[in-house]
């Protein structure tokens, strides 16, 4: 069979060698590994159908990471529809988030200050992936939405189906939670 | 005068929203005398680029 002459920039080849990448990505967000597995391959396949409109416009893993993003909240919606809040953790109310302060409001233990250089700490990156994981489901979804897909809390409140009050609460309630256990993590000090 | 109860909520909320006048008054000048508060708030600030850090 003769080669089909190829126009576009980019092929299945270099797609798929994208694809533990966009595993990554997609694990990160959702949970289970088989919601992520199978927005990355919904990612591949629309790629691939699309391969034409990339036509090098972009990054190809700018371009590909951009369609995840649609998958990774097409999936997240579907879940949210399911799937009934996991504990009292997840509920609206602060009342746990309170009990880290006393009754004069002051931090029972202070937080600490994180030298500048630890972002460039590829074990405080692990912790916090390990910390992310730790977090109620739903908690570490909206709080993944918010800061690592970058959405707007008024467009994560309507993909997840909950109040802009209860989504407030989430992302002070996951930002707490993670401080915490990296300081435990001893980072910090 | 807040306190860092407070102050730690509208910290986290103003990382998705603009406080209003007032309450960004009432927050700096809490920051200004709070060591805890502005450790916490710094924190914050530093969780996003990380996980910005993350993706890639």
């Amino acid at each position: 069979m003769q080669q089909s002459h190829r126009s576009s920039r980019c092929g299945r080849a270099e797609i798929e060698a994208l694809r533990p990448y966009l595993l990554r990505y997609a694990s990160l967000e959702l949970r289970s590994r088989e919601a992520a597995e199978d927005a990355v391959q919904e990612t591949l396949l629309a790629a691939l159908a699309a391969e034409a409109s990339f036509a090098g416009r972009s990054n190809l893993r700018t371009w590909l990471t951009g369609i995840l993003k649609h998958k990774i909240v097409d999936s997240i919606r579907r879940s949210s529809r399911e799937r009934a809040f996991e504990s009292a953790d997840e509920e609206a109310s602060v009342e746990d988030l309170e009990a880290r302060f006393d009754e004069t409001g002051h931090w029972r233990e202070a937080p600490q200050a994180w030298p500048e250089q630890t972002l460039e700490n590829k074990r405080f990156l692990a912790a916090l992936e390990r910390c992310l994981a730790m977090l109620p489901a739903r908690t570490g979804q909206v709080f993944l939405m918010r800061e690592h897909l970058g959405f707007e809390t008024a467009d994560i409140c309507k993909e997840v189906g909950i109040t802009p009050t209860h989504c407030w609460v989430l992302l002070y309630r996951a930002r707490m939670a993670l401080r915490e256990c990296l300081e435990k993590g001893g980072f910090g000090r | 005068m807040i306190t860092c109860k407070e102050a730690s909520r509208l910290l986290s909320q103003s990382m998705d929203a603009r406080l209003p006048l007032w309450q960004r008054v009432r927050l700096r000048l809490h920051l200004a005398i709070c060591d805890a508060c502005t450790n916490f708030s710094r924190q914050l600030r530093l969780l996003r680029r990380a996980l910005r850090r993350l993706a890639d």
